[in-house]
């Protein structure tokens, strides 16, 4: 069921340097499901953090509209704005926390700018502080706490809204691999407690394969590929595929009539895929290139194989060893 | 009858202490307040800033320009009018609150905007994220986060007026400065100079002890 929280049609963002107009994004069309944890990738400059920085009000479209929920938000007045920016919230790279407040006050904040009186906004801080295991901190200031502790903060901070949308600008790509995990770990696990919508910038395919269930390929300012991860590792052609399931490049070249580029999940339960195919068609087969990476929770491989008729005389049928293949639901790139 | 000895002239001594002291506390203030105000709007207009208003901030920014180029004491003279007619008198400690504030304003107002640039882009991002107004950004985010930034500036700003006290004396507005060179200068009495010198050391040595021991008790907030 198609449900989107956002759909941007026909975005496009030009900034002015020096007199030359130089576009960031052009002519974007997409649409973002409720309940996804969707991946934006692209290299720096592809303009996924402007991208971004158009979903939090930082900046402006040039052209097009952003739909959320249905409603323009080139519509909105400073108080829909603002009544805007507390369903949508922002966590940061460098986690931009308030260096003169406590973690309570920084927490606290968007309550505080809101109004809510102190006793409240602080029961409710509270209890965001223990969710994200910093109950010890709380009287802390940034200065004092380890890059994974701050983004915690920024996490407890984007959260107290109860947004339905939470927006990461590169959002680990400061803190180390272990932190990194630790800090996804948590969001998915929030994720699923409070059921926001995840829109996360990345240039690190590592961050799509762990957390996301969906991905969103942008080049120089076009979007360029878009899907779940179950379709786009289906896909025969995708660069998102390619990214995230890596072939060994060298193994490329050899690609010819008889080769087959083989992805299935579980491959765990899959492991006499290979010897079973080759006895029931009677062929030998090389692995040219593999490897297994988990998508999320499930294990993923993907293999390029070789294969070889057993008897020098005999062809191989590939329309046939394709059949054979796409019968047990494994997909098949030639 | 006793000759007139240093001692003599203790009490015109103090005397000179509280006028000094008086249009430190009355001028300093003054400055704080205004160079906030001004410095805050020089950093919020600026071009490419939060609320760019370009030719608001080339008038303003050209205006701090020629408040800080002329030198003090030509500022006083030229400002003896405008003294006048706001507080009856060209001389007296009172008379020198007027050019101390609209000397030092303009310093300061630099100051406080530099400080203000300093603060790093994200945080302010960070906040306008939330949905903060601008009034909040101001009193909530910029001032708050640039706090120790400001203590510096306002050291640097006080220290800057206590000097201004002495310049402001010597074209009568009493004082210390005033005080050192009648007596201690044109009377000859070293010992008044030394104490006049020595009160103004104390002065500036208390605003910047001051001013070092709040910003050190902030270290962990920056």
């Amino acid at each position: 069921m198609s449900d989107p929280i956002f759909r941007l049609a026909h975005v496009s963002k030009t900034f002015d340097r020096d007199n030359t107009a130089i576009t960031a994004l052009d002519d974007i069309d997409l649409e973002i499901q409720r309940g996804s944890f969707l991946g934006i990738v692209g290299t720096s400059g592809a303009g996924k953090s402007t991208l971004l920085r158009l979903l939090n009000l930082l900046e402006a479209p040039s052209a097009g509209t952003i739909e959320f929920n249905g409603q323009d938000l080139a519509a909105l007045d400073a108080k829909g704005q603002r009544e805007y920016l507390s369903k949508v919230s922002t966590i940061f790279q460098h986690f931009n926390l308030f260096h003169g407040k406590t973690v309570l006050d920084n927490v606290a904040f968007p309550l505080a700018i809101r109004g809510v009186p102190t006793a409240e906004r602080y029961a409710r801080a509270r209890e965001l502080i223990e969710k994200v295991g910093l109950q010890d901190r709380e009287g802390h200031y940034p200065s004092q706490l380890s890059g994974g502790q701050k983004q915690r903060v920024g996490i407890a901070r984007a959260l107290i809204t109860n947004p339905q949308v939470l927006l990461c600008d590169e959002a680990t790509s400061a803190l180390d691999s272990q932190t990194t995990q630790t800090i996804l770990d948590l969001l998915v696990e929030l994720k699923r407690l409070y059921g926001f919508t995840v829109i996360l910038i990345t240039h690190s395919w590592d961050v799509i394969r762990y957390a996301c269930t969906a991905a969103v390929l942008i080049e120089h300012g076009r979007i360029t590929e878009t899907g779940t991860l179950t379709q786009v590792i289906q896909r025969e052609h995708s660069v998102l595929k390619d990214h995230l399931l890596p072939l060994n490049k060298d193994a490329a070249w050899q690609n010819g009539p008889d080769t087959l580029d083989l992805i299935f999940e579980h491959p765990e339960t899959q492991t006499d895929l290979l010897s079973t195919l080759a006895s029931a068609l009677s062929i030998d087969f090389s692995i040219l290139s593999g490897r297994v990476d988990n998508l999320g929770k499930t294990p993923v491989a993907r293999f390029q194989v070789r294969f070889r008729p057993r008897h020098p005389q005999t062809q191989i049928d590939v329309v046939q060893v394709r059949q054979w293949l796409t019968e047990q639901m494994i997909t098949v790139n030639l | 009858m006793n000759p007139m000895t240093w001692q003599t002239y203790l009490p015109d001594f103090w005397a000179a202490l509280a006028q000094t002291l008086y249009m430190i506390a009355i001028a300093g203030p003054c400055v704080i307040v205004l160079g906030l105000t001004v410095g805050t709007t020089l950093y919020l207009i600026a071009p490419q800033s939060i609320s760019p208003r370009p030719v608001l901030y080339y008038l303003l920014t050209t205006a701090v320009n020629i408040g800080r180029s002329i030198p003090f004491l030509i500022l006083i003279v030229l400002l003896i009018p405008v003294t006048r007619a706001a507080v009856g008198t060209t001389l007296g400690p009172i008379a020198a609150i007027i050019p101390l504030v609209l000397g030092f304003t303009p310093f300061f107002s630099r100051l406080v905007e530099s400080v203000l640039r300093e603060i790093d882009q994200g945080r302010i991002e960070a906040a306008l994220s939330m949905g903060v107004t601008r009034f909040q950004l101001i009193f909530r985010v910029l001032l708050p986060e640039s706090f120790s930034g400001l203590l510096n500036a306002m050291t640097i700003i006080l220290v800057g007026t206590v000097e201004g006290t002495a310049v402001a004396g010597a074209v009568g507005a009493g004082g210390v400065g005033d005080f050192a060179i009648e007596f201690g200068y044109q009377r000859f009495y070293g010992e008044l100079m030394f104490i006049s010198v020595f009160a103004m050391v104390i002065i500036v040595q208390l605003i910047q002890i001051t001013g070092d021991v709040w910003i050190r008790a902030r270290a962990h907030k920056r």
